[in-house]
């Protein structure tokens, strides 16, 4: 049975169906060939309850709140803002991609919303200082993958949903120090690259012009402090935050910079709703799936094989990233947390992995393995955004995995980058 | 004539899905920003918030397998598809769609029993005590409607010479 659904699961996944289709196609050869007194109607019940969550609601407001701004004029303002202050160093428009992309991240907790409002401004702006467009599109990516671990992660909230009694709020705060350890190797990268290649020096900047663009920035800066603020003092809980979060981008756009009209908003909800059947018709397949292996017990045969008697943290750990970052390489990261994390959760936990910790290595492997080729996911949607094939996505990747393998060794090994920030709380 | 009818109920059913996506992300933010302004303003929250809120989401993810199979937007690990050559990538084209069409059509079929056996509990939510059923029968709808449209996005591969990603869009390379 676990050969036949393995099976179903990897042609039909590498053939390119729509990745809801090898998960549910397996469950239904399943229930029809393996387990005929399972009653089918308990997998559509597994649907239905996979998306009727409450936490699960932030997903597509904080979406709809990076639409908002990406469609207005937040994420220039930010970049203006950023640009400002390094511009003027070496690799400086690089660093400053890397930062806008890390800031846009801790605005919006969705990685193609930042490759869409980030990327395509500052592609341009990297071609015309000199950059290869292969090192820009590869800073890209990498650098707005970023955005899965910086508070709103969604990737954290789905991992909040699959583990019992995890708090959101902790999660979030946990992903600060592995996002600024990650955008300080990308900023020396990049400093150095710009050494090598010789790329030529932006205009340094007054202080009185950085004072401008600071204070143009000061409305889009205040995103951050709103949901990390009032989600860890206890204002509102993380669905409540993302619905803040529409309203403040709302009132900004339409109200103060008056880049977005009233009547565009159902527009812009339109394209949210799109991305959100797409990632929910997942969740709720994954949901489906999940439970069926649960009920014939496959999460028990798989850590019995993988995982050593008595094992430590650290070797659970390891395995841990090894299966998320392979999983992600091929499937949509919201996937493989839904499907996995119920399968290794208690074993961790039992061998003394703090769960906030294992909740940042799960999204951090969640996003090193879906920029890394040959099959990460990002790379499919770079290649959409900016209308590129495949190798020349790819072309330029190889420098910012390394850095990215170096931080997930740190990572796993110094739980203390993850932890350290709730310890002053 | 009857191709003309079958055109324009398609193109309203179209704007149909465009509205409820819409809409259903609308009122998901309009309840949880209505609820917490009302909490923190009056003392007072909205009991009835998270139930239209999860509806909405329910609604919204079973109506949208239909528009997002139109528009070529489910998400799908593509490498493959996108390295084959022309043939093979028509092929696939046409298989795709055809096998996709065929599980959602069993799921309907399995969300129809879902369907009846809510009807027949005549279970209701707790604070709205609105009937259960009501939220269920958009997953048969979903299904089958998403089903009819990767048949559709079948039959253009196979009137066409170009490969179609779905019914609105075309291969881009």
């Amino acid at each position: 049975m676990v050969a036949t659904m393995l099976t179903v699961m990897i042609v039909l996944l590498a053939l390119g169906f729509p990745m809801m289709i090898p998960m549910l196609a397996a469950s239904v050869v399943v229930i029809i060939f393996f387990l005929p007194n399972v009653d089918p109607i308990f997998l559509v019940q597994q649907m239905m309850e996979g998306i009727s969550s409450y936490v699960l609601l932030a997903v597509p407001l904080f979406i709809f709140a990076a639409d908002i701004m990406s469609t207005g004029k937040t994420s220039k303002r930010l970049l203006d803002f950023v640009g400002s202050f390094v511009g003027h160093v070496r690799g400086g428009y690089a660093i400053t991609t890397a930062a806008a992309c890390t800031l846009f991240g801790s605005i919006s907790g969705s990685t193609q919303a930042t490759v869409v409002a980030i990327g395509k401004p500052m592609r341009k702006r990297l071609l015309s200082v000199g950059y290869k467009d292969s090192s820009a599109i590869a800073l890209i990516i990498n650098a707005s993958d970023v955005a899965l671990l910086i508070p709103p992660s969604i990737g954290m909230i789905i991992y909040a949903l699959a583990a019992p009694n995890v708090s959101v709020g902790d999660l979030f705060i946990a992903g600060i120090g592995p996002g600024i350890l990650i955008f300080m190797m990308f900023a020396i990268y990049s400093y150095i690259h710009a050494r090598i290649f010789n790329i030529p020096l932006g205009e340094k900047l007054s202080w009185k012009e950085r004072g401008k663009t600071t204070v143009r920035a000061l409305f889009p800066l205040g995103f951050p402090v709103i949901i990390v603020g009032g989600i860890y003092f206890g204002y509102f809980s993380p669905t409540e935050a993302a619905g803040i979060s529409v309203l403040y981008a709302l009132i900004l756009e339409v109200l103060i910079f008056r880049s977005i009209k009233i009547f565009d908003v159902p527009k812009i909800a339109l394209s949210t709703g799109l991305v959100t059947a797409a990632v929910f018709i997942l969740v709720a397949a994954g949901q489906a799936f999940s439970w069926l292996i649960s009920y014939a017990r496959i999460p028990r045969l798989l850590t019995e094989t993988f995982i050593p008697a008595d094992p430590t943290a650290l070797q659970v750990l390891l395995i841990v990233a090894i299966f998320f970052f392979i999983g992600c390489m091929f499937v949509d990261p919201i996937v493989v947390i839904l499907i996995l994390t119920p399968i290794f959760y208690p074993v961790a936990i039992q061998a003394g992995v703090d769960p906030i910790h294992l909740g940042v290595v799960i999204v951090f492997q969640a996003a090193l393995g879906s920029a890394t080729p040959p099959f990460g996911v990002d790379i499919f949607t770079a290649s959409a955004v900016f209308n590129k094939s495949y190798l020349d996505v790819i072309r330029g990747t190889p420098p910012y995995i390394i850095m990215l393998l170096i931080a997930s060794v740190l990572i796993i090994l110094f739980e203390d980058i993850s932890l350290f920030l709730l310890r002053f709380m | 004539m009857c191709l003309n009818v079958i055109r324009k109920i398609d193109y309203g059913l179209m704007k149909l899905e465009e509205y409820i996506l819409s809409y259903s992300i609308i009122i998901i933010a309009v309840m949880v920003v209505g609820n917490v302004l009302s909490r923190s303003i009056m003392g007072s929250s909205w009991s009835f918030a998270n139930e239209v809120s999860q509806m909405a989401v329910i609604i919204a993810t079973f109506v949208g397998i239909s528009y997002a199979a139109r528009k070529g937007r489910h998400i799908s690990m593509s490498a493959f598809f996108d390295l084959a050559p022309y043939p093979i990538r028509k092929g696939l084209a046409i298989f795709i769609p055809a096998v996709t069409a065929v599980i959602l059509f069993i799921l309907a079929y399995y969300s129809y029993g879902y369907f009846l056996s809510v009807h027949a509990t005549g279970r209701v939510t707790t604070s709205m005590q609105m009937p259960v059923y009501l939220m269920a029968i958009f997953l048969p709808i979903g299904f089958a409607l998403g089903g009819i449209q990767f048949l559709r996005n079948m039959w253009i591969n196979i009137k066409e010479k170009e490969v179609y990603l779905a019914q609105d869009k075309k291969d881009y390379s």
